[in-house]
């Protein structure tokens, strides 16, 4: 009896960690036979997908609609780019976390300014201050390049592997930070502090009576927000070896929203498949018919809002219990 | 002038109805070019005129009645629902007309100069002409805030289903009015069209002006929309001439500032959520 139901619990906790296995298997391996072009573009589904779990974090769990969460993004990215092309300092050690600071010092400021809104005027006041970034990387034309942007920036070199240049080390080199800013993310989603964000997300009012101070764990949330796109943006600019104001647009504030709710705002594996999903199908049509790519993601963006505001990710974890059920029992 | 028109759109839409329409930049521009498509094969500014504001008006209506009518007022998804549209009407565009910007429409009926009294300068008489449309304009929409009609759209954002329940038909009267605020996009556009010419980049910065004269002057006050839309236009005429590197700053700064402290805009009332 109770070796029946170790097999049970051994059979399940495998099963459990069946997905991940396989996935991980699958990144890890991808190098050996995805084709050099392909290769990019999943480096930049790795980067995309940082940033659309940073935004889950704050409309997903803190129920903070954002348009002008590439200002962070653009921050992250305009630091690495400035520090590296004005060879300020070169080490990646030292440029990552500089950059990933001023992005989160930046929200820390404009979170002060947009928590004192909500609703309508908190989307209006995102916008805005959106905006303001998108002007300064515009027009400051001696700090950040004006419309030309940044360019010319060296990839990251590491003491222990030289490799990171070519496209493979790049790649394992994204991948790992996408696999850390994941596991970081899935703490904080999963810890306390992640549960009061859903509560205010579902009901401000009562957690405020409940004693808690939603107004700081909105601004914590925000700001860990703004972090973690600023991670995206400097791992953008080491792949590109360019930064560009487009990376603070409107546009790409919105692109990544999509990104949220396509995948299931709220639904920390979500956001990695919303992201694979943009990322995948801009690559295969831009093979094929580049310049209607943005007709097909405004048909994208009507499509997802009228049918599918839920996300793909409860699907696929519906039908993952449905198998877990059934083959997770000892009869199965 | 021709960012009142603009904007007056779009703060009835906000202010009146609640919604949220990012897309109001490319009825514009998409509209506009309609307009010019029609004066090049016609030759008549009042046929491009009609044509354009028609063609705004049918594409608001469209987007009203096939799209954000089901959405219940969630502003986020309507949000995400116009972005979808400004998208896919500016790849349009793009296809049709190519990238190349549009000269300004010119046409002899427009041209011709008058004489400013007492200071001697000469003035183009399209610019007055302008500037009596948007005055009628303003006048009008003034009016029919006044009116029964303009009163039941503002009891319907207060409240619609008390509306509903007095047996008025809210969505029919949503529809008109949603149609029209997009009319007067294209309205604006051909307009515009002598003096600006039309490109494809304009969209998303028009969009950027009506949005700020919308918030700084209150949603859904027509006062506020014309104030400050002479306002905004002289700091961005002026601004991009005297100091171009802030221009765009100031207007966004303002946007800021004013949603921080009085967030129903200097002019406006407050907005339900």
């Amino acid at each position: 009896m109770t070796g029946e139901t170790r097999a049970q619990s051994i059979r399940q906790l495998l099963l459990a960690l069946a997905p991940s296995t396989v996935l991980g298997a699958f990144f890890i391996t991808l190098p050996l036979f995805a084709p050099m072009g392909s290769l990019n573009m999943f480096i930049k589904f790795f980067i995309l997908a940082i940033f659309t779990m940073s935004l889950n974090l704050l409309f997903g769990y803190a129920g903070l609609f954002s348009l002008g969460h590439a200002a962070f993004f653009a921050a992250g990215a305009y630091a690495t780019g400035i520090l590296l092309a004005r060879g300020v300092i070169e080490s990646f050690w030292l440029v990552a976390p500089a950059s990933a600071l001023v992005a989160a010092l930046l929200a820390s400021i404009f979170g002060l300014i947009a928590l004192r809104t909500t609703g309508i005027y908190f989307l209006l006041i995102t916008l805005a201050l959106g905006g303001l970034v998108y002007s300064v990387a515009w027009k400051w034309v001696s700090l950040t390049g004006g419309s030309d942007g940044l360019s010319g920036i060296p990839p990251p070199e590491f003491v222990f592997f030289s490799w990171s240049a070519t496209s493979t080390g790049f790649y394992y080199f994204t991948f790992s930070i996408f696999v850390i800013c994941y596991l970081l993310l899935y703490l904080i989603t999963k810890s306390f502090f992640g549960r009061v964000l859903i509560g205010i997300r579902e009901n401000e009012l009562r957690m405020r009576c409940l004693g808690y101070n939603t107004w700081l764990y909105k601004y914590i949330a925000f700001i860990l927000a703004g972090a973690f796109a600023g991670i995206a943006g400097v791992a953008f600019t080491y792949f590109n070896s360019y930064v560009t104001p487009y990376s603070a647009a409107i546009m790409n504030s919105a692109m990544v929203m999509l990104m949220v709710i396509i995948g299931g705002s709220g639904i920390l594996f979500g956001s990695v498949i919303g992201a694979f999903l943009i990322t995948f199908l801009e690559y295969y049509i831009s093979l094929f018919v580049p310049e209607r790519w943005p007709l097909i993601i405004g048909i994208f963006f009507i499509a997802v809002v009228m049918y599918a505001r839920a996300g793909i990710a409860p699907y696929l974890f519906k039908i993952w219990a449905k198998v877990e059920q059934q083959y997770g029992s000892l009869k199965g | 002038m021709i960012l009142f028109i603009l904007a007056s759109g779009l703060t009835i839409t906000l202010g009146l109805m609640g919604y949220f329409n990012l897309a109001h930049g490319v009825l514009y521009m998409f509209a506009g070019f309609i307009g010019f498509s029609v004066f090049d094969w016609s030759g008549s500014f009042l046929l491009a005129l009609l044509a354009s504001t028609i063609t705004a008006g049918l594409i608001g209506l469209a987007i009203e009645r096939g799209f954000l009518q089901h959405l219940g007022g969630e502003i986020n998804n309507q949000a995400l629902i116009t972005i979808g549209f400004l998208f896919i009407l500016e790849n349009l565009a793009l296809w049709i007309w190519g990238p190349i910007p549009r000269d300004p429409l010119t046409a002899i009926s427009l041209g011709g100069t008058i004489e400013v009294p007492f200071t001697g300068g000469r003035l183009p008489i399209y610019r007055l002409v302008v500037i009596f449309i948007g005055l009628a304009i303003a006048m009008g929409l003034w009016w029919f805030d006044k009116t029964r009609l303009g009163a039941l759209i503002r009891a319907g954002m207060d409240d619609s289903q008390m509306l509903r329940g007095m047996g008025i038909n809210l969505p029919k009267i949503q529809i008109g009015v949603f149609a029209g605020a997009s009319a007067l996009a294209g309205c604006a556009a051909i307009i515009a069209g002598p003096l600006l010419g039309m490109n494809l980049q304009t969209s998303f910065d028009i969009l950027i002006l009506a949005l700020v004269v919308t918030v700084v002057g209150g949603a859904g006050s027509i006062l506020g929309a014309f104030i400050f839309s002479l306002a905004i236009g002289l700091v961005s005429t002026f601004g991009k001439v005297l100091f171009p590197e802030v221009a765009m700053f100031i207007i966004y700064a303002s946007m800021v500032i004013v949603l921080v402290f009085k967030p129903a805009g200097l002019l406006g009332r407050e907005l339900g959520k």
